[in-house]
């Protein structure tokens, strides 16, 4: 058994004591400031970290939060505007990057990009949107890519793997130009459970069940609750 | 019928199905067909155990592998901004009309296939290009053209490389036309060998050699300036049961080829550096990783290795040399050790360095060719040796790629602590204006600053230095370096994949005169974005581009200004918006 050592931490001036090498991230929601994630889930070790909105600054440079662990006498910061700055801003990239037409999207309500967006009080992005086609891919048995709303996060290609403990998802290309592939032999052989919880990993509209969508009313939805905005 | 098939099965074979030598298996299965077809894709993952996405998604990954023909002789134009200076345009329209083809297509014969690619590290033989894997130097439309028929006539290609040795400087370890260009020789590295006392090394402790080299002073040349005997020190520290030494031959910085006149001078002591490394940190085995661009060197080094092992002056270890495929990425030590472990070269989260946790795991030390070397010769004649040259914070020398708007390109063996003037004098600069150091992710500087010193404290630089002359249009040359790392960004993360294509667009509004003062105050600020979020030194450095030019000239950027155009419209691009009618004006009918 793994012993649990306590250290203690300044966060915006204040001292805590938190476990030793957990993840910032666990350590700062604890503490009650809810940095905002993306790509990040539970438990992952290494992290993703990919989408890079946790900015914080750790003894005065700037990091994700995600990928760090905790040690002994961190100085953290999270409050200064201009860490809410660059959260803001690598949000306001992915916006302009993809095409995200929230009200036509099947998981509208449901999406982390679209409630990050409304927390973060974005009215548009400062960046020019690049209106780029990207393309769909309906070849799937049950699962369908709507590749203008993949935010990259690597989700998919990185956790997700079928009951043989295959990769099903994986990235062509490189730099502005990678896209998440489906591998149609895997997918064609996932089970129902399968495809729901790929559906559920993805943080946006990107991976869809074929012929299902908008099934949850809106005032239903995840982000409809009050809580969920607020938080 | 050919059995495809079978060959890609005894290749795989050939390296034990081991799916972390995927990169050598692509290379093997290229070697006869060019190219890894979707077919060839699934035969390669089903003989490995591993999805058809995850051979694909490698093969995406780089310049060099292609998932479709491209061409019996493949040509790859470098695109970097001393080439396209050195009149690379010309000799794109040439081999365009000669092949009617555009670039990215093959021949309608299926002969040949005409690419493009990064800084090949020819920047002093500009405009260069690889053709079916070897460097052509020095092209002009009428060398390009000529070199088509003779390998239309199928004569092979080395020949005609050595029709060239004439003019261009034959170089004898290799066989080819180009020169290492050693301008500026000694006074450490390149300094006489023959006054060295026999490798000492071979009796000197794990803890001597690690003493000397720390004593030395000596730090990195590969970028990030980490002290070398630290490093090593840190690396032995960590309590494992296997240790690597990793050589870091990825060279892929824009403007510099040191590496690669390192790699054909000096290959001996490069590998005597690692040897050191290894005794130094308890390893028995090294890798070289070497740019798939200097594959043509990979003879020349296999033979200097062998023979290196069967010495073994400093007692056994053993070194393999890995090909990469064409990255830059993989330049940055994480994303190599990713790429050696058979996938996309996209950087790990550090921490765990690799001293901690690299190749497969282990502890693993990652230095630069320069570096390597330079701690062989410092073994060899102690650190003071090293030390009386340079200045008190930056001991030592280092080697300097020098390039564009100057007589002599070349390379300049310089001590720290020498001016910047000193070098523009001494390579002959053409009334230089605009000077690159450090490459695209290094700095901009005036050339009128004389006074600054190449110097930790001061000019850090990577070793690549391209010197532009005062009729040059400087904001070609930045949207040169930010289309660059458009191109070269792994897109593992937001700020770099999607940020690096806004900064370039944003450079270009003042390039093409659409900016508007509001455009000002953004430069810095998104720069800001993008270099303090990003995952990696790529994303880290890239914003440099603008934020440094406009340092440097400030009036640039302000004289870009359209203080004319309509609010309504400041940015529309006519050149764009008829783009698509143009193309197909051109288009044969
Ligand atoms: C994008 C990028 C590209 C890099 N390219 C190279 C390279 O081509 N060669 C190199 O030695 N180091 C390169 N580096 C630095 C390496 O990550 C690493 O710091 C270096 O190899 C360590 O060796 P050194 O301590 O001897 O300098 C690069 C870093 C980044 C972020
Ligand atoms: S900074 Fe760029 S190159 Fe580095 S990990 Fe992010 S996308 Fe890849």
């Amino acid at each position: 058994m793994s012993e649990v050592t306590k250290v203690g931490i300044v966060v915006d001036g204040r001292s805590i004591e938190v476990v030793e090498g957990a993840s910032l991230v666990d350590v700062l929601r604890l503490a009650g400031i809810d940095v905002p994630t993306l790509c990040w889930t539970r438990d992952v070790d290494p992290p993703l970290g990919t989408c890079r909105v946790c900015a914080v600054r750790v003894d005065g440079r700037e990091v994700a939060a995600c990928t760090l662990a905790v040690r002994a006498g961190m100085q953290v910061e999270c409050a200064a505007p201009d860490l809410a700055e660059l959260q803001q801003g690598v949000v306001e990239l992915l916006f302009a990057e993809g095409n995200h037409f929230c009200p036509a999207c099947e998981k509208s309500g449901d999406c982390e990009l679209q409630t990050m967006g409304y927390r973060m009080g974005m009215t548009h992005s400062r960046f020019p949107y690049r209106f780029e086609s990207y393309s769909l891919d309906y070849r799937g048995q049950r699962l369908m890519l709507e590749r203008n709303r993949c935010i990259h996060c690597k989700r998919c290609t990185d956790l997700f793997t079928d009951d043989e403990g295959h990769r099903v998802f994986c990235f062509l290309g490189k730099g502005s130009q990678t896209q998440v592939v489906m591998d149609l032999e895997r997918e064609a052989k996932l089970s129902e459970h399968k495809c729901d919880e790929a559906v559920a990993l993805c943080p946006v509209g990107a991976i869809l069940r074929k012929g299902r969508g908008f099934d949850r009313p809106i005032g239903t939805r995840a982000s409809d609750t009050p809580e969920r905005m607020d938080r | 019928m050919h059995d495809r098939r079978g060959e890609l099965k005894a290749i795989v074979q050939k390296f034990a199905a081991d799916r972390r030598r995927l990169i050598d298996i692509l290379w093997a299965a290229h070697e006869h067909r060019g190219f890894v077809s979707t077919d060839d894709a699934a035969a390669i993952a089903q003989e490995l155990g591993i999805s058809t996405g995850h051979v694909a998604e490698v093969v995406s990954f780089y310049h060099f592998f292609h998932d479709r023909p491209v061409g019996r002789h493949t040509i790859y134009l470098d695109t970097s901004i001393i080439a396209e200076h050195a009149g690379q345009g010309a000799v794109r329209e040439a081999l365009c009309r000669e092949l009617g083809v555009k670039v990215g297509e093959v021949s309608a014969d299926g002969l040949f296939g005409l690419l493009e690619t990064s800084c090949i590290g020819m920047s002093d033989h500009a405009p260069a290009a690889l053709v079916d894997g070897l460097p052509v130097p020095f092209l002009t439309p009428e060398r390009a053209v000529a070199m088509v028929a003779w390998l239309r006539a199928g004569r092979p290609l080395k020949d005609w490389l050595a029709g060239l040795a004439r003019g261009d400087g034959q170089n004898t370890a290799l066989g080819l036309p180009i020169s290492n260009h050693l301008r500026n020789v000694g006074p450490f590295l390149f300094g006489p060998e023959e006054n060295d006392p026999p490798v000492v090394a071979q009796t000197a402790t794990a803890d001597e050699i690690i003493d000397t080299v720390t004593r030395s002073g000596l730090r990195g040349r590969g970028g990030a300036g980490f002290s070398t005997g630290k490093k090593w020190d840190l690396c032995r520290k960590i309590p494992a049961a296997t240790r690597y030494v990793v050589c870091n031959a990825d060279e892929g910085e824009p403007g510099t080829f040191k590496d690669r006149v390192l790699l054909t001078e000096t290959a001996d002591l490069l590998f005597e550096g690692m040897a050191l490394a290894g005794k130094a940190i308890g390893a028995t085995e090294g890798f070289l990783y070497l740019r798939a661009e200097y594959r043509y060197l990979l003879e020349h080094l296999e033979t200097r290795r062998r023979e290196f092992e069967a010495r073994a002056p400093l007692g056994p270890f053993s070194i393999r040399i890995q090909l990469g495929a064409g990255a830059y990425i993989c330049g940055e030590e994480s994303a190599l050790l990713e790429s050696m472990e058979g996938k996309r070269g996209e950087p790990r989260i550090k921490p765990p360095f690799p001293v901690e946790s690299g190749y497969l795991g282990c502890p693993t030390v990652v230095n630069n060719v320069e570096t390597l070397i330079l701690a062989a010769l410092i073994v060899r004649r102690g650190s003071d040796a090293f030390r009386r040259w340079g200045t008190e914070r930056s001991p030592g020398v280092r080697l300097l790629s020098v390039s564009g708007d100057v007589e002599f390109p070349g390379i300049y063996e310089i001590p720290w602590g020498t001016s910047l003037g000193e070098v523009l004098d001494r390579c002959g600069a053409r009334e230089p204006h605009l000077v690159q150091v450090g490459g695209p992710s290094g700095e901009v500087v005036r050339a009128d600053a004389v006074e600054r010193v190449f110097s930790y404290e001061d000019l850090s630089t990577g070793g690549s230095l391209m010197v532009f002359s005062r009729d040059r249009d400087r904001f070609e040359i930045l949207e040169n370096f930010s289309t660059f790392f458009v191109n070269e960004s792994c897109g593992n993360c937001a700020p770099c994949r999607a940020g690096n294509v806004v900064l370039r667009d944003l450079l270009k509004r003042f390039k093409n005169g659409h900016a508007r003062a509001e455009d000002l105050p953004k430069l810095d600020q998104w720069a800001r974005i993008v270099s303090q979020t990003s995952r990696c030194g790529l994303g880290m450095t890239s914003p440099r581009v603008l934020t440094t030019s406009r340092k440097a000239f400030p009036e640039l950027y302000a004289d870009a200004i359209d203080q004319k155009k309509s609010p309504l419209f400041y940015d529309f691009d006519v050149a764009a918006a008829t783009a698509e009618y143009d193309r197909r004006v051109e288009e044969p009918s």
